[in-house]
């Protein structure tokens, strides 16, 4: 007998609105009432065919007997979600110095300008760029950190031209990117960055007030000489030559919406909510900055939604984070964020060349590094980038944030989106493998992906057409 | 095809002639064709039949209104008729494979048959090579022209070399690509410009399978997507607007969009009214009106997925006014007229009409003119 | 006709379709394996730059948004029929021609005369459908002829002295045999039409005398 419906790999969870999520080997979802989850687990057949034809075309129903057409199209749905874990390293973060007028009470690693110690070799910076070549990957991204690294803008435009020379040859395609304060931007720097394609990431906490509270300068002007250094970009490299990303500290939780009005008012085109990370110099003032995962859960659903509400004005401002997490549940295709992968992309889709002559699995690695825990280095820059992706630290993290053998994802129909973050437990717990539901990582995701889908349940049509922009993979090119 | 009756000069070949004039006879003459020449006095008649009897062989004389120069006919056995099987100043051109299909569509306009009609493979070469101006695009269709296995290779070949720069188009439900040895004869080493037109009617197996009243229908096409993905050829998915289908067609436009989003565009047809569509007629017949809102939510759907649509065999006043700008001129121009209500209407000129048989069948919806004050938004 | 199943509940039901799989004459050699592991099939649309995707976590630049929707090309229709009136399936009569041979003068030139008697093969059709029984239907493979790109100098050049004289026939300028070869009564011919036009007599096939025939060199 034909079209007898059978039920095909899931996973469940309760959502707090009642339903009940599903999500397939494909990825796809699908909604249930507490009494349509049970009729659809014991008896499927007598669901009403609509529903039946639905839960059919996200492959949560289908049919015994042989139908290759349908698993070949599985089998490629399944990859079409993982070709940046399959690509090699495509992201490579370059520390040249940690040097940094700042002093931000979250920071970890930055240094008095008066410190030359902590500042990387040409030697090191030139075999950085060497491997960074070794990757397959044909699509690169180097992104400079610090510190500040326009403090030491020669190291920087050493490096730059060095890649730029090897890239004649290898005919990548690579995209710079420099993350500062902007306090030291002038013109001649405006000019190289210009002509090498270099994008500007900047921190904007918030307003001036909250900016300037979370990131303490001796002129006690960090905002402004920040947008000072904003315009200059925007009037000699183009108004989206420049990005920027905020941290969320105790302080900013009482007002997402003057953070979000702030970028608006800034004219930015991105905002990224980010929480907090638990670890480093930070951990020390946990009680000062600290929150919990419920605190920044509430801070992200109202930031949230001031970002809709602009939109519904006709502003076009997207909350990257929503990006990412959207672009895992409603795209096909994998946009390169290598948050959030599964195994983590932490030592094998980024890496880090440290100032210290190491290379690290991540941007929060090297950080936690300057707490004292120097566990996660994977090995010294110039190494083969072999020996590093093989590096015991390497296959460390790959088996700690698999899916398939972390217990506590198994069963979460999440984990098709999400992966464990064994560098966040490391700094957490002190060590990589501990039980996911312990992880604010997991905490955390589990509530946000919660709140996305039954935002998705209810979304009316001009929210979804804006949902689904926001999942889309970007062109990546600039205007 | 039209059907055309014309005065033949007694004992010619039953396979494809061109039509050229008598003026233009030696410019246009080769031996490797046949010609059938226009004439439109005794005299050029008794000068073609003496050029034939100087030594052309391949040349007689034809009498007939309806006919035009580079017309590509071929006569009809025991009477005074000739199919037009290609005239060069159609917007559309296509060629008929065979009649054999292995799907049963309820709403199939030319039903399938069981004789064995291979020799159109022939005849279509033949066509190919005797087609004076290469068109833009030239359509395979049928039945199902995957069932000539390596004589729709042949064919395709045929035109590759005969018309370089035209485009194909090959109408096939994409199910006989499950067989290994179909897939090798026909898409290996296939570079040619061309497009496959696969139907897909339900974003499960069930559905599609209903519409097409074969099961097993949906998990082959799905695969003969695929398969004609893997070897980098180009798709057109077409749905035909009939009732199982639009209630399902916003979930259709989804799965499209999530899984098969490899797709040049996606075709959404009106029925037309003929063949099986006929007996299926409750299934089959829908006035569009009632599902305006249907259309709209479908093709904002696809939109959401960067899909590409298009609209066809519609007439205007049968869709929301949002979708006019999607809405293709498309009904083949041997099929297609305007209605009596269609005079005085404001965009008669973009619309599509209708299919000439809709006095025999039914319309799209209530035929209306658009008033001009309507077009201005 | 056969039947159909119009309602989806019965379809599914799984009543047996009558008279469905017997339209297949379907190759019935090997299918694709459905045990082995398939594989993956790449989704993106071809012409969809995937190196666009530059890895991004922390720093994006901004996103540009994406073009939507065009619809365009593929104007013709759902499918042919046959005729326009009430669909038929046309007897098979066609018999694939062999190439026109040139005939020397006064031999009757070859015709193929009844239908079906194509050269060699001569088969029984399979179907019950055909409207005259007994009436072989063969798929003759089709001749190739030369392609017009291929041939020889000299088969050019009879070609162009062939189509030079049915010209000159048709004008009634000309009644010998049609074969290729510039002979006497061709070039008296062509004087002839030379003079009419207030060319040099020459005879030959020049340029202008080519033009005002409207005869193209045959290249």
């Amino acid at each position: 007998m034909p079209y007898i419906p059978q039920l095909q790999p899931f996973q469940a969870r309760s959502l707090a609105d009642g339903f009940i999520v599903a999500t397939s080997r494909s990825g796809d979802f699908a909604f249930f009432s507490p009494s349509e989850f049970d009729q659809f687990q014991s008896a499927p057949a007598t669901l009403p065919l609509e529903f039946q034809a639905e839960l059919r075309a996200r492959f949560l129903l289908g049919d015994t007997g042989p139908h290759p057409g349908t698993k070949r199209l599985i089998t490629s749905r399944i990859a079409a979600k993982r070709e940046t874990v399959l690509k090699g390293p495509a992201l490579h973060i370059i520390v040249p110095t940690l040097q940094c007028a700042h002093s931000c009470q979250y920071c970890q690693v930055s240094r008095s300008l008066q410190d030359q110690g902590h500042t990387m070799s040409i030697t090191d910076i030139e075999a950085a760029c060497d491997t960074i070549f070794e990757s397959a990957s044909q699509t690169l991204t180097v992104e400079f950190q610090g510190g500040d690294p326009l403090i030491r803008f020669d190291l920087v435009k050493h490096a730059v031209l060095h890649l730029q020379r090897r890239n004649l040859s290898e005919q990548r395609r690579i995209r710079f990117v420099v993350a500062s304060t902007l306090h030291q931007l002038d013109p001649d720097m405006c000019t190289f960055f210009k002509e090498y394609n270099v994008y500007l990431s900047t921190s904007i906490d918030g307003p001036r007030d909250l900016h300037n509270r979370n990131r303490p300068i001796p002129g006690r002007d960090s905002y402004e000489r920040t947008v000072k250094g904003i315009e200059l970009a925007r009037e000699l490299l183009g108004h989206d030559a420049v990005a920027a990303l905020m941290t969320t500290t105790s302080s900013s939780l009482a007002d997402p919406e003057a953070i979000v009005d702030e970028y608006v008012r800034l004219g930015f085109k991105d905002i990224f909510l980010r929480p907090l990370s638990s670890y480093g110099f930070a951990k020390r003032n946990q009680i000062l900055l600290g929150y919990s995962v419920q605190k920044f859960f509430d801070f992200y659903q109202r930031g949230l939604k001031r970002v809709l509400h602009w939109n519904s004005h006709g502003v076009e401002i997207r909350e990257v984070y929503a990006c990412i997490l959207l672009n895992k549940m409603l795209s096909t295709f994998d946009a390169g964020y290598v948050d959030l992968q599964s195994p983590t992309g932490a030592g094998s889709s980024v890496l880090v060349y440290n100032y210290d002559g190491y290379v690290y699995p991540s941007d929060e690695a090297r950080m936690l590094a300057e707490t004292g825990d120097k566990s996660l280095r994977m090995g010294r820059i110039g190494e083969p980038l072999e020996n590093l992706l093989q590096s015991a630290v390497a296959r460390s993290l790959a088996v700690a944030s698999t899916v398939e053998n972390a217990e506590g994802c198994c069963d979460c129909p999440y984990n098709k989106f999400c992966g464990p973050n064994p560098v966040d437990a490391q700094a957490q717990f002190g060590t990589l493998f501990i039980p996911v539901e312990n992880t604010e990582h997991c905490q955390r995701h589990k509530g946000l992906f919660d709140a996305m889908f039954m935002e998705i349940r209810t979304a009316d049509e001009d929210l979804l057409d804006l949902f689904y922009q926001w999942a889309r993979p970007a062109a990546g090119v600039r205007d | 095809m039209r059907r055309i009756k014309v005065r033949l000069q007694a004992q010619v070949e039953m396979c494809v002639h061109r039509v050229v004039t008598y003026e233009n006879l030696a410019s246009e003459w080769s031996p490797d064709l046949r010609f059938f020449v226009l004439v439109f006095s005794a005299e050029n008649q008794a000068g073609t039949e003496a050029l034939r009897q100087s030594g052309l062989a391949n040349i007689a004389w034809i009498e007939g209104k309806g006919l035009q120069e580079g017309d590509i006919v071929v006569p009809v056995r025991d009477k005074q008729e000739v199919l037009v099987l290609l005239r060069e100043a159609d917007a559309h051109h296509s060629l008929f494979m065979t009649n054999r299909c292995n799907s049963y569509c309820l709403m199939c306009s030319q039903p399938p048959t069981l004789g064995d009609d291979g020799w159109l493979v022939g005849e279509a070469i033949d066509a190919v090579r005797h087609l004076r101006k290469s068109p833009p695009v030239l359509g395979l269709t049928g039945g199902e022209p995957l069932l000539l296995g390596t004589g729709l290779r042949q064919v395709l070949n045929a035109i590759e070399q005969e018309h370089p720069t035209t485009h194909v188009e090959i109408l096939t439900n994409g199910r006989l690509f499950s067989n290994r040895q179909v897939v090798s004869d026909i898409l290996d080493g296939l570079t040619m410009p061309a497009r496959w037109l696969v139907p897909l009617y339900g974003h499960c197996n069930f559905v599609h399978d209903f519409v097409v009243q074969t099961q097993g229908a949906f998990d082959e096409t799905i695969g003969g997507l695929l398969t004609l993905q893997a070897h980098g050829q180009q798709i057109q998915l077409r749905i035909v607007l009939i009732e199982p289908v639009l209630r399902v067609l916003p979930e259709l436009a989804a799965f499209i969009g999530r899984n098969l989003p490899f797709v040049r565009e996606v075709a959404l047809m009106g029925c037309e009214p003929i063949g099986f569509a006929l007996a299926n007629r409750e299934l089959c017949e829908v006035n569009l009106h009632e599902w305006g809102e249907t259309l709209e939510r479908s093709a904002r759907t696809l939109r959401r997925f960067s899909i590409p649509y298009l609209f066809m065999n519609a007439p205007l006043c049968a869709l929301p006014q949002s979708l006019w700008s999607d809405a293709h001129r498309s009904i083949s121009d041997w099929k297609n007229e305007y209605a009596a209500e269609c005079d005085g209407c404001a965009v008669k000129e973009s619309c599509s009409g209708l299919f000439s048989w809709y006095e025999r069948g039914w319309k799209p919806a209530p035929i209306r003119p658009i008033k001009q004050a309507e077009t201005i938004v | 006709m056969s039947k159909f199943i119009r309602n989806i509940s019965l379809f599914i039901a799984g009543l047996p379709l009558l008279a469905t799989k017997s339209y297949a004459n379907a190759p019935s050699t090997a299918t694709v394996d459905s045990l082995s592991e398939p594989d993956a099939v790449p989704l993106r649309p071809l012409n969809w730059e995937s190196d666009n995707l530059f890895a991004g976590h922390r720093s994006h630049s901004s996103h540009r948004s994406h073009s939507s929707h065009s619809s365009h090309s593929s104007h013709y229709s759902g499918s042919s029929g046959v005729s326009s009136s009430a669909p038929s399936y046309r007897a098979p009569v066609y018999v694939a021609p062999t190439p026109a041979p040139t005939q020397a003068p006064n031999s009757t030139p070859a015709q193929q005369t009844s239908p079906g008697q194509t050269p060699g093969v001569n088969r029984l059709s399979e179907s019950s459908n055909a409207t005259a029984p007994g009436k072989p239907q063969t798929l003759a493979a089709p001749t190739t002829p030369p392609s017009r790109a291929g041939l020889t100098s000299s088969e050019k050049l009879r070609l162009q002295i062939m189509r030079v004289q049915i010209k000159l026939q048709s004008l009634g300028l000309y009644s010998g045999p049609i074969d290729g070869t510039l002979n006497e009564g061709t070039r008296s011919a062509l004087k002839y039409f030379q003079d009419l036009k207030g060319m040099p007599k020459s005879g030959a096939m020049t340029t202008p005398t080519l033009n005002a025939l409207g005869v193209p060199a045959a290249n």
